[in-house]
């Protein structure tokens, strides 16, 4: 998955973000694990992820 | 009996009450938010952070504690002052019905909260400080023991309803670090589809992703008493009992101050007040 990746989020985010996204960013935290930045959104983890 | 009249309320504020002091330091938080006193220096005493899902009562280190009654008597606030550092803030006294800990900023699973006041109900007298059986009279919180990371994801609480059902609640974006002491509340996060519908319990909370930083924080249930404004500083504001609503204290109550603050410190708070007896 790379930035302009198109996805989904699936439960138990996908009542409050039911459209599809796109990546705009993928960064390491803090603590060193990798996030996926969906615009305005925020941070996603990789199995809360969908490609479409 | 209770207080029913007002000889009754005034005999009562005279000859038989308890006084509790605030005096709680300030702690650094975000303006325009919930800001819980419970990890605040001073009087009452810094509570302890919880771990597992726990009652709270009269005794619990961080509360104000008062006689407690034989019924049919009981317990009412009636009278309390209060100077804040800052301007323009608001005092809210909370009983702290039940509270737990240890949540991981760090975690993108679910994770276990398991606080339903229905299992506490025999328990520091909950069954009869929750208020409505519906359980509407409650409030439900994220409270923050300890900074979680900058990134912003999104926290989503699976809740169970005062009908059994359970559900997700609208997501929480918690844009940026959010300090020790940051409240959030729960209430207005029930979504359109279950309109009508009260919190009895919390079973998980689920982060989209890791904040940065594990922190601590905690999902805390507690029911508003009374509230105060201080809109100049160091300022002497006095609400009496008709002020406040003469708020039932039933025993057992585990009475602590949040702050809704102006400015990006709770700044002190002072203040003093009489739970009259009868």
């Amino acid at each position: 998955m790379e930035v302009n990746t198109v996805v989904k989020v699936p439960e138990p985010f996908h009542e409050t973000y039911p459209d599809t996204y796109v990546v705009t960013e993928v960064l390491q935290t803090e603590d060193e694990q990798e996030v996926y930045i969906l615009g305005e959104i925020g941070a996603f983890s990789v199995c809360y992820l969908e490609v479409v | 009996m209770t207080i029913q009249t007002r000889d009754q309320l005034i005999n009562a504020m005279g000859n038989n009450f308890s006084r509790f002091i605030l005096d709680k330091a300030s702690i650094a938080s975000q303006a325009g938010t919930y800001v819980s006193l419970w990890r605040a220096t001073g009087q009452p005493g810094q509570g302890a952070i919880p771990a597992a899902t726990a009652t709270c009562n009269n005794n619990t280190t961080g509360t104000l504690n008062f006689m407690q009654q034989v019924s049919p008597a009981t317990s009412y606030i009636v009278y309390t002052d209060l100077a804040t550092g800052n301007s323009a803030m608001t005092l809210e006294i909370h009983d702290r019905l039940a509270h737990m800990g240890g949540l991981n900023g760090t975690l993108a699973t679910a994770q276990t909260v398991s606080l339903d006041i229905n299992t506490l109900a025999g328990t520091d007298n909950i069954s009869e400080r929750k208020g409505d059986a519906d359980f509407s009279d409650i409030s439900w919180w994220l409270e923050w023991y300890t900074a979680t990371g900058s990134t912003v994801v999104t926290a989503t609480v699976n809740v169970t309803y005062n009908d059994g059902t359970t559900g997700n609640l609208t997501g929480l974006s918690l844009a940026a670090t959010r300090p020790a002491s940051f409240m959030v509340a729960l209430n207005t996060l029930v979504p359109s589809a279950s309109a009508g519908k009260f919190i009895r319990g919390v079973n998980t909370v689920t982060l989209s992703a890791t904040t940065g930083t594990a922190g601590s924080f905690g999902v805390t249930a507690t029911r508003l008493k009374a509230a105060v404004g201080s809109p100049i500083a160091n300022f002497k504001v006095v609400a009496d009992w008709a002020q406040l609503g003469l708020p039932h204290i039933p025993n057992s109550s585990a009475l602590f101050p949040i702050v809704l603050t102006s400015t990006t410190s709770s700044g002190t708070v002072r203040g003093a007040g009489k739970i009259a007896h009868g």
